[in-house]
């Protein structure tokens, strides 16, 4: 399995709190690794830092080798935990849009994903409420065929319908060329989707390990992991 | 970057559809009430005015924060996750800022013909840009294109990140004044200004014909070498205030 993501020795500090320390992570393909942690532990900034959008102070971010910068963008599909999509589109605009500026994006693919997740495409994204507009941010996350997919908070304040659907999409995208790193603190609701489990504490990794792991070898369920964890943090 | 131009302009229009809807149904009361109606043509001029006077600073305002004000926004991520180069992402901003600018420049002088019709009873309280006001379109685009350098270099490091905006202000109006004294002082030695205030004048009385292409020259390398630059920090250190 080769890796795509590679995170090394990560800092960040966003004036004098440091927000990510030390960070180390790897994820090989073909997994799905949930980064699991209080609000507060870093979780969105280790994503924001992959997409470029913060810098490191120290360490160093590969994606499949490839130091990242704009060129290594292709290679990610990124699902932010805010609307990021501008406020007057309506779906279909937003599906143009996509079209035109990923050449991964898949028309064809986005069309199946609206019919499975009931989306409708004449909807302006300002209107939908938050489950809608999470389907619509999966939709567009997912008709791209790239090699790493980042959602941050795909589950939060979702409906168990909503999710249930959001899980069936995210499972069907997997494949042996591609990884998903999806961060929540919503651990239950993510517990049946994880191959990998990354909990993360004030800016630091704490634990790492397989979720088969966690379930045949400690036989504990994820969420139950994680609060022995933490609690003895 | 064609597709990049294509979304800048739609995103834009989207945004400030309804000002050029104003400009449009301004145009027409300007049109349709002929000089010396009495009251109704006094009260159509001064209104005209006074829109078109906001309609020429307003578009002129918004071609210099076209080129940052995407980077605040809360659709940023999306513009972030483009595999566009930074060379690409920043020339379609300026080139919205040309646009912006230039379509400024073309409606207010379409608006100023239809206008003198009703010049003779104008009240003369409400501000009407005149063909010596049209420099400002290469002075604005300058600026720009300083001003957008100002905000990756202040986003770019960690202190001037905490005010952002203010220290791309001071940046850029050092960065400015310092572009007129390079062009003028060193280059020229004359005493005309080459940039004079919110205009360009190009034309002087002691300017050689040899010296304007040295100023014109001189300028363009600063400004490319500032966009190079700001393309630079926009990839290596730009990051959005917390």
């Amino acid at each position: 399995m080769s890796v795509i993501l590679s995170v090394k020795s990560g800092t960040k500090k966003f004036g004098r709190k440091l927000v990510l320390d030390s960070v180390d992570i790897e994820l090989p393909t073909g997994r799905i690794t949930g980064l699991l942690g209080p609000n507060g532990a870093g979780k969105t900034t280790i994503l924001n830092t992959v997409m470029g959008l913060y810098r490191l102070d120290s360490g160093e971010i590969h994606i499949c080798g490839e130091a990242i910068g704009y060129k290594s963008k292709r290679l990610i599909s990124y699902l932010p935990d805010t609307n990021h999509l501008f406020s007057w589109m309506r779906v279909s605009d937003a599906i143009h849009y996509y079209s035109d500026m990923f050449p991964d994006f898949d028309a064809v693919r986005a069309k199946e994903l609206c019919t499975l997740l009931e989306i409708d495409e004449r909807s302006r994204t300002q209107s939908l409420s938050k489950g809608e507009l999470e389907r619509v941010l999966i939709m567009l996350a997912f008709s791209r065929k790239v090699r790493l997919y980042l959602l941050d908070e795909p589950l939060g304040g979702i409906d168990p319908l909503s999710r249930k659907k959001i899980i069936k999409t995210i499972f069907a995208q997997l494949d042996s060329e591609s990884t998903i790193l999806i961060s929540t603190h919503l651990v239950k609701d993510v517990e049946t989707l994880l191959d990998d489990v990354l909990f993360l504490n004030k800016g630091k990794v704490i634990f790492a390990d397989s979720a088969d792991h966690i379930r045949e070898d400690r036989g504990q369920s994820i969420e139950d992991c994680y609060m022995e964890v933490f609690e003895n943090v | 970057m064609f597709k990049l131009l294509k979304w800048d302009l739609i995103n834009f229009l989207q945004k400030y559809y309804l000002l050029y809807i104003g400009y449009a149904i301004f145009l027409a009361l300007a049109a349709v009430f002929p000089a010396n109606m009495g009251a109704a043509s006094t009260a159509a001029s001064i209104l005209c005015g006074f829109f078109i006077a906001g309609f020429y600073f307003l578009t002129g305002f918004l071609a210099v924060t076209v080129t940052i004000g995407w980077t605040r926004r809360t659709s940023y991520p999306l513009a972030a996750s483009l595999s566009a180069s930074p060379r690409k992402i920043l020339l379609s901003k300026l080139i919205m800022s040309g646009i912006i600018l230039t379509s400024s420049f073309y409606l207010t002088l379409i608006y100023k013909l239809v206008y003198d019709r009703l010049q003779d009873v104008l009240s003369g309280s409400a501000f009407i840009p005149n063909a010596g006001n049209f420099g400002y379109v290469p002075a604005v685009f300058i600026y720009s294109i300083i001003f957008m350098f100002s905000y990756l270099a202040a986003q770019s490091n960690r202190l001037t990140r905490i005010l952002p905006e203010i220290s791309a202000i001071v940046i850029s109006g050092l960065m400015y004044d310092a572009v007129y004294f390079i062009t003028t002082g060193l280059f020229l030695g004359n005493r005309i200004p080459w940039i004079s205030g919110t205009s360009v004048s190009l034309i002087g009385d002691n300017l050689s014909g040899q010296s304007m292409i040295y100023c014109i020259l001189i300028t363009s390398v600063i400004l490319v070498g500032l966009f190079f630059a700001g393309c630079s920090l926009y990839e290596k250190h730009f990051e959005r205030s917390t």
